[in-house]
């Protein structure tokens, strides 16, 4: 998204602090959102990122720190302004439409300041971006996940809030129907240019969406910045391994020349993170190739385990000095189980995977 | 708060009572019949209790886990009896059961004059009739507990390899503890506070001792502080339930996927569980039903007293009056205390709030009877101020303006039921996902919107039943109708214990009957929630 001002910030949330009893729901929490862009909150259950969203919200009562929405202080020592009156949007995982009411009442409920017609219209405008014109009369139990999905979103959208926030919005959702909403949401977002922060703990979610990604774990951001950056630069193995499955190689030889059993850790080889122990590895920065003969470099081993992953197959390697590996090779190696292999580092990247 | 205040003053005022007692009456009473009706009270209540858990848990085991003939029918005609007050049964019986009755000339007639016949109006009659009346409480609790919880546990310990003995005494029995305790706590405060029996079988209890010196010594603050020995016992009861039970857990976290297949039971144990449920629905039921229509038809083909009549009509018409304004009156009230509790969770909570609210309650698990001498006591306090206020200006004379009206009646069925009111809100309110008010307010609804345009809608079913539940508690409701109606405002209830009092059994039928008949809707309401097939509520 199209960054105006690196100034223009709308979601200002400064060392933000919350206890529950004796447990640190947040500590020291600091998150800027500016203008038109989506941040996703990404970490497993209970490492704050929906109390963060819900102290954004109002909905939580902050004991530490300030949260500003553009230049308004909302949340601080002594302050807390009612949900109500932040001009926040909020989209719940199960949506929480209102079962009592129907689709395009469901739309109309945050715009009753408006008129009747400005109203009507607004709705009508709402659900045609949704793609659900036609539905308007429904009530909330006659529709398919997907359409629930984005009622919840163009209410939320509807008064044109400063910031929307996302709790694990395709949580509920199945994976075939997953994708495509998400797809849907991107180019909404896109279109309203409304700035975004999202939780969820589905990195395919996190990526699909967010502009930034922040990485949370225990009450505290761990790392927050590009997707790419992340992936590049994580700041430690726990971050690293939020990008799917990974191999810690012990590190060998000196700290200027490294070496680990698939052999010396060149410049060019793809590392996920490295210390001056370990090495960690993602399985398409390991060649695979069949000769276990011809080998200069690299480990022999036999493979152990192969699954089909859509690009390619993965494979699980035993190294004959004991360490396992995991490696992604595309379809036509088709290495079966049992086959001698030997595995080193790539040099360069492979072509996107997708 | 102010609310909750009212709500409670008149219990307070009750306990308060007991700081300045009435020497009289309690020596006079002392020397006279204390003892033994502390003793019968508690006899009764004792036995009464164990009898109906015993009745209740049992049939309830049988036809959760049996299938013998008429099991299904059986299963829901067992809820039946809770539409029949236990004053009502227990005039039945007694007329049934008297020397000129109808069962004791057939004896006689069989066995000659001087056939010896079990005395009827006894401790132990008065038991027997308050266990047919009261083991649909332990009943249905049982009900859904074994349904929801035991059928788990038994499912498991059956595939460990325990007997279905074993299973009952050691699996079973245990997880339906709370619901027993519950069941049990309930019919011993029944009994407690039972009138209608007691005065029915001519039995001395502390509920009767109250009426005899409110009406016979015609000493009110003595007949509250009688009453308020009931308080102490119904809080000894509660005591005594939550220390037994201790820091255990008995809720399983979810229902079980493989219910437990019944046992299906054949020929003597088949024929023996089917007497076994008939013989309870009848005497509890059919019987009692049966003998009201027959008395019913006979006193409007007779005519006078008792029949369909203007009498009858103004009678009902009280009744629904009355109904009406404490269902009205307690849904606002309930409605109200249920949503003050939900405060958003954004906001600083009052610690205060939560027991305030608890005290609000405590009206349901006091008797009527209490009630009733709290309600008047409130009320005399604040007909005195009046008097006083008005007492400059001669002309205004403003005696009793409040202790005997009918806003005093509905103020103590208020008292006694906006707990169930509250109850069944709050069960409602609890089904609401709280995401929907929080969405809402993030939707810049304030809260008076949000209650307005989201909480209260939701809400309205439970509203309703909560209403429904209420009224047919307060047109059952004797002892603190009876202590405060003002005059010539008598109810049905009140109407059949006058002509019960006289022994005129046939002319108490019609209106007896109608209570029955209007509280069916509850039989039904019970029984939809009891037997439904999933464990949410």
């Amino acid at each position: 998204m199209n960054i105006s001002s690196p100034l223009d910030v709308v979601v200002r949330a400064q060392n933000v602090s919350k206890r529950h009893g004796s447990t640190e729901a947040m500590t020291d929490m600091t998150l800027h959102v500016r203008s038109g862009e989506v941040v996703a909150l990404l970490g497993p259950s209970g490492c704050g990122k929906s109390t963060l969203l819900a102290s954004i919200a109002g909905l939580v009562r902050i004991d530490g720190g300030t949260i500003d929405l553009g230049d308004r202080p909302v949340s601080g020592p002594g302050l807390h302004v009612a949900p109500q009156d932040r001009r926040v949007g909020l989209v719940f995982q199960d949506h929480a439409l209102f079962p009592h009411k129907t689709v395009a009442d469901n739309v109309g409920f945050g715009l009753h300041a408006m008129g009747r017609t400005d109203r009507r219209s607004r709705v009508a405008h709402m659900l045609e971006l949704v793609q659900l014109t036609d539905k308007g009369h429904r009530y909330p139990h006659e529709l398919s996940g997907g359409e629930s999905q984005r009622v919840a979103l163009a209410r939320a959208l509807a008064p044109s809030p400063d910031v929307l926030l996302l709790d694990e919005p395709f949580a509920s959702l199945d994976p075939t129907l997953r994708s495509e909403v998400r797809e849907a949401v991107r180019s909404l977002l896109g279109s309203v240019g409304t700035a975004a922060v999202m939780v969820s703990h589905d990195i395919e979610d996190a990526l699909a969406l967010g502009d930034r990604l922040a990485v949370l774990r225990s009450g505290r951001i761990v790392q927050i910045d590009a997707p790419d950056v992340i992936h590049r630069c994580p700041v430690d193995e726990h971050v690293a391994r939020i990008f799917g499955p990974i191999t810690a190689l012990a590190v060998t030889g000196t700290l200027s020349a490294p070496v680990t059993v698939l052999g010396p850790v060149t410049p060019g080889a793809v590392l996920a993170w490295a210390s001056g122990r370990v090495a960690l590895v993602r399985p398409y920065a390991v060649d695979v190739s069949a000769d276990p003969s011809s080998s200069a470099t690299g480990a022999v081993g036999t493979v152990r385990d192969r699954q089909f992953v859509g690009h390619g197959f993965r494979l699980v390697i035993a190294l004959d000095d004991g360490v396992e590996i995991i490696a992604d090779v595309v379809p036509d190696l088709p290495f079966g189980i049992g086959a001698r292999v030997v595995a080193r580092y790539r040099d360069t990247p492979p072509p996107a995977a997708g | 708060m102010a609310l909750i205040a009212v709500l409670a003053a008149p219990v307070v005022a009750v306990v308060w009572s007991l700081r300045s007692p009435d020497r009289e009456v309690w020596s006079l009473l002392a020397r006279t019949t204390l003892a033994r009706m502390v003793v019968t009270t508690f006899g009764l209540a004792a036995g009464v209790a164990i009898g109906a858990t015993a009745l209740g848990a049992g049939l309830a085991w049988l036809c959760v886990t049996a299938r013998f003939p008429g099991s299904f029918l059986f299963r829901r005609l067992l809820v039946v009896p809770l539409a029949l007050p236990s004053y009502v049964s227990a005039f039945v019986w007694t007329g049934l059961l008297q020397y000129a009755g109808p069962v004791q000339q057939t004896w006689r007639s069989w066995f000659g004059d001087d056939a010896w016949f079990p005395p009827v109006r006894t401790p132990v009659g008065a038991g027997i009739v308050l266990i047919l009346a009261l083991y649909p409480y332990v009943y249905i609790a049982s009900l859904s507990a074994l349904q929801e919880q035991a059928s788990t546990f038994c499912a498991a310990a059956s595939t460990l390899g325990l007997s279905p003995r074993a299973i009952l005494w050691r699996v079973a029995l245990p997880a339906i503890r709370p619901a027993l305790a519950a069941g049990a706590g309930l019919v011993a405060m029944e009994t407690l506070t039972d009138v209608g029996v007691a005065r029915a079988f001519s039995v001395s209890t502390l509920g009767d001792g109250v009426l005899r010196v409110w009406f016979g010594l015609d000493r009110r603050d003595a007949a509250a502080e009688l009453a308020s020995m009931l308080v102490g016992l119904v809080v000894l009861l509660v005591l005594v339930e939550r220390l037994t039970r201790g820091r255990r857990r008995f809720t399983s976290p979810s229902m079980s996927p493989f219910p437990a297949e019944p046992v299906v039971l054949r020929g003597r144990q088949a024929v023996g569980a089917s007497a076994l449920c008939a013989s309870t629905f009848l005497l509890a039921a059919g019987v009692p039903l049966a003998t009201l229509t027959v008395w019913a038809v006979d006193a409007n083909r007779r005519g006078g007293e008792g029949a369909l009549d203007r009498t009858y009509v103004r009678l009902l018409q009280t009744s629904l009056e009355l109904a009406a304004w404490t269902s009205a009156v307690c849904v606002v009230v309930g409605t109200a205390l249920v949503l003050l509790a939900r405060r958003d969770p954004w906001r600083r909570r009052n610690r205060w709030t939560a027991r305030a609210l608890s005290l609000a309650s405590m009206g349901y698990a006091v008797p009527g009877l209490v009630v009733a001498a709290g309600v008047l006591t409130v009320l005399t306090w604040i007909d005195g101020r009046l008097d006083s206020l008005a007492s400059w200006n001669d002309r205004l004379y403003v005696p009793f303006l409040l202790a005997g009206s009918t806003a005093g009646v509905v103020y103590a069925l208020v008292v006694r039921f906006a707990a169930v009111a509250r109850e069944n809100i709050d069960a409602g309110a609890h089904r609401i996902d709280p995401r929907v008010e929080q969405v809402a307010a993030m939707l810049g609804a304030g809260e008076r919107r949000r209650r307005w345009r989201v909480t209260l809608p939701l809400l309205r079913p439970s509203i309703l039943v909560a209403g429904l539940l209420v009224a047919i508690d307060a047109l059952k409701e004797l002892p603190a109708t009876l202590l405060l109606r003002p005059p010539g405002r008598d109810t049905l209830a009140v109407f059949v214990w006058n002509m019960t009092n006289e022994s005129r059994w046939d002319e108490a039928a019609t209106p007896a009957l109608t209570i029955v008949i209007l509280g069916l809707p509850l039989v039904l309401f019970v029984l939809g929630r009891a037997t439904a097939p999933t464990g949410r509520r």
